[in-house]
């Protein structure tokens, strides 16, 4: 991916503010998501990195408004193309889902209805949103679709039961379900992760190439470093429900800034370079459900200070679209002042 | 809303969906005719289903036409013999099997209506929603079907609508609570997340996604429900709550045979045994389901 330098003119398809989601249990309340702010621009693929459990994909489901109960947005807005999604009434939302927002979920053996044959649950999709009730332009539209997923033998696939299919196949049946309605924004959450490896790259390229086709936008989220170098225009690197540094996929593979992304980098064998043992952030990621007044790192991070302990890092921008939030890069200081 | 309806009827009448259920159902018989309960328990039924229909138009005796031959026992002229007021048995069991399947049928069709609707809505939805139906469910349940089904039949007074009503009332909560179980199973599964993430409402979600993953236990429990439904017409007439005479029922035959049990045994016997078969052929049928609807037999063709 060759970053686009100077993106000021680009039109923003999603952008989110100051994101807080919260499950308010009877052991305590857990913050999900601690302020999250980040725009997708048109035509572009984001990467949302980060381990599990740091609020990946509750972000996607935010973004759907689909968060699970016990959860709630409690502050923040999403802005999708300019409206604020946060306000919709629930049945405007459902009219946004899988048309214009759509979601591709991690296990594709699960994600379809066993019950039902491949080619009626697109058409059930493409009739809900599209209107289309007509059988032999529906079964024209789901051969299309099956088509553009490059599904061997379509025909014979729209007849076909999900437990029929392969992983791979199942995947793709997923996208196709996803991209039937040509979304803006087409979000995978760890799309490839419950696939083989041999499959996995095909699925990629597959997204790629049809997210650039159908001109939509995707958030990719996944904890492989690899698939976002691949795919991903713009990486967020998300740590314990806060975004921690976000830049374009080359700049943040060639200059990372904050001490987590530094220790993510360096934990991911390179090919070619023989390494005995692999390095490893020491510790593991805090209790949410205990508020924290300094940075969510401070206690995993070698270089903490006692103001990485008291006090929130803000988000500064290092270099034209390279944020990162961290106390070593003081607001206003351009360069790295220990690097 | 509208386009919902129009979406959801069109969805049932599209030339797809009906080619998948016909291989559903190809499947199905295929698998069904090689397990044996199913067809032993679906001859019994079809052969009784037939006789009792076409019992108005087979050559026997009327089931309330008396004749001179007073208790007499099986003969070539009366093939399960006669009763006290001299009716033909045979004639009176196969009629007493139009009203008993009539009312068990019906009973267990509405019990599955009500019983789908409050479980599918009490599963689903969760919540205070739940614990309102789930607390009626579990205040059915508490009372035996059959001592329910005979309070009300004594309550509503005895005619066969009753009948199906004190069934049904009685009967339900089985099938919500089944129903409710597997609502709450299949609504945390990932294809109803990601239905809902492509934009279905609740109301799609419930009877195109969660209801048709649920429709394998309720067959069988239909089933074996309709074997339960008979019992307790019979029980309810043999008591004199259910079915009034002069409409020929199995269990008021067994209970007007029952003071000449030794004398002629006949009487309440044959009626006996046909609702023993009956009642057999639908727990079998429901049985052999269990095994043949069973989702992980699906893919196996042998």
């Amino acid at each position: 991916m060759i970053p686009s330098k100077g993106a000021v003119s680009r039109k923003a398809i999603l952008d989110i503010q100051g994101l807080r989601v919260q499950f308010f249990l009877s052991e305590g309340t857990v913050t999900a998501l601690d302020g999250i702010d980040f725009t997708i621009y048109e035509k572009e693929t984001v990467g949302i990195v980060g381990e599990t459990g740091c609020g990946k994909s509750m972000t996607a489901f935010s973004i759907l408004r689909l968060v699970p109960s016990p959860g709630k947005i409690t502050a923040g807005s999403i802005k999708f193309k300019g409206h604020e999604l946060l306000k919709l009434t629930n049945d405007q939302m459902r009219g946004i889902r899988g048309k214009m927002i759509s979601m591709i979920f991690q296990d594709p053996a699960t994600s379809l209805d066993p019950v039902f044959t491949i080619g009626s649950q697109l058409g059930e999709v493409i009739s809900l949103h599209q209107g289309i009730y007509d059988h032999a332009k529906l079964s024209a539209k789901v051969l299309q679709m099956l088509n553009l997923v490059k599904i061997a033998d379509p025909k014979n696939a729209m007849k076909q039961y999900p437990h029929e299919l392969s992983g791979g196949m199942k995947q793709r049946v997923m996208i196709a379900l996803a991209l039937s309605c040509s979304p803006a924004l087409l979000i995978a959450d760890e799309p490839t992760t419950a696939l083989d490896v041999t499959i996995q790259a095909q699925i990629l390229n597959l997204l790629k190439d049809l997210s650039r086709k159908t001109g939509s936008s995707m958030m990719l989220i996944t904890h492989n470093l690899g698939v976002v170098a691949e795919t991903c225009d713009r990486v967020c690197i998300m740590y314990a429900g806060r975004i921690v540094e976000e830049a374009e996929t080359f700049e943040l593979f060639a200059r990372p800034v904050h001490p987590y992304t530094t220790g993510l980098l360096n934990a991911f064998p390179k090919l070619g370079e023989k390494k005995e043992e692999l390095a490893v952030i020491r510790g593991t990621v805090p209790n949410l459900m205990i508020p924290f007044p300094g940075c969510a790192f401070v206690e995993r991070c070698d270089r903490a200070t006692d103001l990485c302990m008291s006090k929130k890092p803000t988000r500064i921008e290092v270099s034209p679209g390279h944020f990162v939030s961290c106390h070593l890069y003081p607001e206003g200081d351009e360069k790295p002042n220990d690097r | 809303m509208t386009r919902i309806r129009a979406g959801l009827s069109d969805r049932l009448l599209s030339w797809r969906m009906l080619g998948g259920a016909r291989q559903t159902f190809v499947d199905i018989s295929t698998r069904g005719r090689k397990n044996g309960m199913v067809v032993i328990g679906f001859t019994i039924i079809l052969v009784i289903t037939l006789l009792a229909v076409l019992s108005p138009w087979l050559p026997i005796a009327k089931p309330t036409v008396l004749s001179p031959d007073l208790t007499q026992g099986p003969s070539s002229s009366h093939w399960f013999g006669t009763d006290q007021l001299g009716r033909d048995v045979f004639s009176r069991v196969l009629w007493g099997a139009r009203v008993s399947l009539t009312v068990a049928t019906l009973a267990i069709v509405f019990s599955l209506l009500i019983g789908v609707i409050m479980g599918l809505t009490a599963g689903y939805y969760g919540g205070a929603v739940d614990y309102v139906i789930a607390g009626t469910i579990d205040l059915f349940w508490t009372f035996p079907a059959f001592l329910l089904a005979l309070a009300f039949a004594a309550a509503l007074g005895s005619s066969l609508t009753n009948v199906i009503i004190a069934i049904s009332i009685s009967y339900w909560a089985g099938f919500a609570r089944l129903m409710r179980g597997q609502a709450l199973s299949v609504r945390e599964r990932l294809f109803v997340e990601a239905s809902r993430a492509l934009g279905a409402n609740n109301k799609r979600i419930m009877f195109t996604h969660v209801l048709p993953n649920c429709i394998a236990p309720l067959i069988v429990w239909a089933s074996v429900g309709v074997a339960d439904a008979i019992t307790i017409e019979s029980s309810l007439s043999f008591l004199g709550a259910g079915t009034q005479p002069p409409t020929p029922s199995w269990g008021y035959m067994l209970h007007s045979g029952l003071p000449a049990l030794q004398e002629a045994p006949w009487i309440s016997t044959f009626p006996g045994i046909v609702l023993l078969i009956t009642v057999l052929g639908f727990n079998l049928l429901g049985d052999g389901l269990r095994d043949v609807l069973d989702p992980r037999m699906k893919g196996l063709r042998r």
